[in-house]
């Protein structure tokens, strides 16, 4: 006999109930509004006028306090402000473009939207359609789930990124850097250390089908300039270390130990190399610190003087601690530092995070409408999301900028007339001094003007020492510049580079390009600085922003790039509707006509089915995509299909003589493990696909496991439950199935 | 489910005839990947630009002419006459240059097309590329290796 249980009724109906409330913003979305809540609340009759019905009018000015609640600038709340007004004026069907509306913001931060045109008329259009304030009241509102169900990019078109940040060059970079650094510490500290013995490297180890050589090594590699550093073999595993210096740039930007794995798996090689064994061990440096001849003797002095150096290696960030090498001699000691995988692995998470950072201020100046920016766990990749973007070419612009902003001293010209630079005849290499090099970029202020300069490797100042930037009129008022503004070190050290320099040029250089080189007429103490460079208004604007964001740490390259028309997107949509209601009809009439009253109990457990799934995705904050859509669609299937095993083994039931409610009991019972067994498997596969998947596919498996989870609460517990209420109490001679 | 009832078929007796089948099935599988090298992978996996795109009215040759003349005598093209809709694949394009994409570049190359009928119509544009390296993450099968390992 069925037993009624009352907590069963109770979870049957707090899921309904859930999932009614995690769905009701998306679908009854009046009662919400569409203005961010704080917006709602803080704004509600205080700052927004509506003026005629056409014309919203908002004043964001600074001095009131409620338009900028903590953490909120102009600049964002504008942001908001237009995302959730041009997805609303979009909703209208109504376009910019055909000047259905004019969206403006005056000098005076006034934010007005007005409908004008005949068409927004024809339409009957007003403030009002715009469903800015929800009807429910907001104290309410904070007690009720509040996110929407969002469409992904593939659905309502936008630009989708994903970034690789290429962490082997940087460490290079930063271990060149260091290289560079050491020598003139040592010397602040009166330690000998001269310029050519510290160099740095990296090993590689590999294993090989046989004993390898170091002259086999050093022919393969002969071509690139390799003289192996040192070489070490253990039966057929090798460790080659090999120094920066010794082995050229690789033209395609690959870094010098990935040039040297490449190699290594040549298919040209006299060797074989097991598939996955190559990897770099560590990157080190090495510094040579002579003793001077008065400090060997004594023990006392020479500790002092010996660990005064080893200090300032130790306090390499990144680098293990200082080691003494074997070929250490009594009047020159050789350390070694090495950087091993951990600190490898924290450097890498250091800059990608930097890198976010970055791409988090860069994507916030340009005012792109509700982006998303976030790291791919475990893997050096950035996924940048930004919805409505029409094309990529400006997206691509802000992500390919490293903004790497130097001032670099213009070196004189030997055969006189002052700063050395020119349009043409650039000079040949063995003419230019040590200590300088040739760069290319604007000279003069004519469009068409890509001349080269011989500049000084000092970099005098940085773009880190920036503390503000923004576009602004030249001298002359009519000329566009980006005027600068330097932090409290960058303004000392500007007043002292511009007062020794008078006379001199000075370069600033973007990226390794120059963009201006203005001569010095006399020193700069107050800390602001120009650079022209015969710029239209947008771009001193892009300049001033990537300036002010900063530098991306190490290099980023793109690594995927999709983007999605609107119209496309649309297309999608509809086709999802279409696959989703075609699937969901075909089930339901074969259902209703096979099962009859059964089938209705089994539609009831889909519809509820998905109503979970949907809820679930609108409660996580997940977008429903493409691939979601079809995972949904997969859904159907597999909560139908635990119901015919279900029924299917009831009419087994039947067949054998037993009463109706012990044929449903039966039923369940022994369905039941073929169903967890057959859902068990689908999980697991929804996990692996979740772990390893990229984007799409992640979409897919999150709907897919949600799916199985709902399905198997309905088919099982809800159908059971329904069929309890139904005739539990009633003593059936024939069940409709 | 008992969608056929009161069926007597002798599966068992005629399973060597089942086992033959199923057999020249898939030694047509493997010869058919041996002598075409292996599936043909999408640009997921071989890295590449994919482009669709909604024109008003646009034929195969036309198509074909314009990308040959944008530098992709390579591409290949998939036309639905009935959605007027047209898929254009380039496999193994370095996208990683330049400041504009290679994929806006063909897209662009197509939307200032002299011809009229090759107009794409607004907002119908969908591109899609991938890196060469994201590819190889991807073909683990290829390399026989997963790729949580890099």
């Amino acid at each position: 006999m069925y037993n009624f249980s009352a907590w069963k009724l109770a979870l049957v109906l707090t899921v309904l109930l859930f999932s009614i409330l995690y769905l009701l913003p998306t679908t009854y979305d009046k009662l919400y509004g569409y203005l961010p809540l704080w917006m709602q609340e803080g704004w509600q009759d205080k700052k927004l006028w509506v003026v005629d019905g056409h014309t919203l009018k908002i004043s964001l000015k600074e001095t009131d306090e409620f338009i900028y609640p903590s953490g909120k600038n102009y600049r964002k709340v504008v942001n908001e402000l237009s995302d959730v007004l041009d997805s609303q004026i979009n909703k209208l069907g109504l376009s910019e473009v055909e000047g259905d509306y004019i969206f403006e913001t005056t000098a005076d931060r006034e934010f007005y939207v007005r409908f004008l045109s005949e068409k927004a008329k024809a339409k009957k259009i007003t403030v009002g359609d715009l469903n800015l304030y929800g009807s429910m009241p907001v104290a309410f509102r904070r007690m009720l789930p509040d996110s929407r169900l969002k469409q992904g990019l593939d659905l309502a078109g936008g630009v989708h990124l994903v970034l690789g940040v290429d962490v082997e060059k940087s460490i290079e970079a930063m271990i060149r850097n260091r290289v560079d650094v050491i020598p003139g510490r040592m010397r602040a500290e009166k330690i000998r250390c001269r310029k050519g013995n510290v160099y740095g490297g990296f090993s590689v180890q590999g294993t090989f089908d046989k004993p390898v050589s170091q002259d086999d090594l050093e022919n393969q590699f002969a071509d690139i300039g390799l003289g192996l550093y040192r070489f070490e073999q253990e039966g057929n595993k090798a460790v080659i270390s090999v120094r920066y210096a010794d082995v050229a740039d690789s033209e395609d930007g690959a870094s010098t130990s990935q040039v040297i794995s490449k190699r290594l798996r040549d298919e040209k090689t006299l060797w074989k190399v097991s598939p996955g064994s190559i990897k770099v061990t560590d990157y080190w440096l090495k510094a040579s610190v002579n003793i001077p001849t008065n400090r060997i003797a004594d023990i006392v002095k020479k500790e002092e003087y010996l660990s005064t150096a080893k200090e300032i290696l130790n306090n390499l960030r990144y680098f293990n601690e200082p080691s003494e090498e074997s070929s250490s001699s009594a009047t020159q000691i050789v350390y070694r530092i090495r950087i091993d995988s951990d600190q490898i692995t924290e450097y890498k998470n250091e800059s990608i995070d930097q890198v976010r950072t970055v791409l988090d201020q860069r994507v916030d100046a340009f005012g792109v409408a509700s982006p998303s920016i976030r790291r791919e766990a475990n893997r050096p990749r950035i996924v940048v999301e930004l919805p409505g973007a029409k094309d990529s070419s400006g997206p691509l612009r802000i992500v390919r900028t490293m903004g790497l902003l130097e001032f670099k001293l213009v070196e004189k010209n030997p055969s006189g007339g002052g700063s050395w630079y020119g349009l043409a005849n650039t000079p040949l290499p063995d003419k230019i001094p040590e200590g300088a090099k040739i760069y290319y970029g604007k000279v003069g202020r004519s469009e068409e003007s890509d001349g080269w300069y011989v500049l000084k490797d000092q970099v005098l100042l940085t773009g880190d020492q920036i503390a503000d930037a923004y576009p602004d009129t030249g001298v002359t008022g009519f000329e566009r510049t980006v005027a600068l503004r330097f932090d409290r070190d960058g303004r000392g050290e500007f007043a002292e580079v511009t007062t020794d320099n008078v006379g001199e040029s000075l370069a600033v250089l973007l990226d390794g390009r120059v963009q201006s080189a203005p001569t010095i007429q006399e020193p700069i103490i107050g800390g602001t600085a120009s650079i022209s460079g015969n710029f239209t208004f947008e771009e001193a604007e892009y300049l001033a922003n990537i300036l002010k964001s900063g530098a991306f740490p190490v290099g980023v390259r793109i690594a995927e790039e999709r983007t999605v028309g609107p119209t496309l997107g649309q297309r999608s949509i509809d086709n999802g509707k279409r696959a989703f209601v075609m699937g969901m009809m075909l089930v339901v009439i074969f259902i209703l006509v096979y099962y009859k009253m059964s089938g209705l109990v089994a539609v009831i457990a889909l519809s509820f089915n998905m109503l979970i799934v949907l809820a679930a995705l609108a409660g996580f904050g997940a977008a429903l995509t493409l691939p979601g859509i079809a995972g949904l669609v997969l859904t159907i299937g597999m909560s139908v299909d635990a119901n015919v095993l279900i029924f299917e083994r009831i009419r087994e039931e039947l067949r054998t003589g037993k009463s109706v409610w012990s044929a449903i009991e039966n039923g369940y019972q022994r369905a039941f493990w073929t169903i967890l067994d057959a859902n068990l498997t689908t999980l697991a596969v929804a996990a692996v696909l979740y772990n390893f998947g990229t984007g799409p596919v992640k979409g897919f498996a999150i709907t897919l496991g949600i799916g199985i989870l709902a399905s198997m609460f309905t088919a099982i517990v809800v159908t059971r439950e329904i069929y309890g209420w139904m005739i539990g109490k009633k003593r059936l001679e024939k069940l409709s199935i | 489910m008992e969608l056929l009832r009161d069926t007597e078929i002798d599966f068992l007796g005629k399973r060597y005839v089942g086992f033959m089948l199923s057999m020249a099935l898939i030694l047509a599988g493997i010869i058919s990947l041996v002598l075409n090298g292996g599936p043909r992978l999408g640009i997921d996996f071989s890295g590449g630009v994919k482009i669709r795109a909604q024109f008003d009215q646009v034929t195969y040759d036309q198509l074909k002419r314009k990308l040959t003349e944008l530098g992709y005598p390579l591409a290949s093209i998939q036309l639905d006459q009935a959605k007027k809709e047209a898929t254009i694949s380039v496999t193994g394009a370095n996208i990683d240059q330049g400041d504009m994409s290679v994929g806006q570049a063909i897209a662009n190359g197509l939307l200032s097309a002299d011809d009229s009928s090759l107009k794409i119509v607004a907002g119908g544009l969908n591109i899609s590329e991938v890196g060469p390296s994201v590819g190889k993450d991807l073909t683990w099968l290829h390399h026989g290796q997963f790729w949580f390992q890099s």
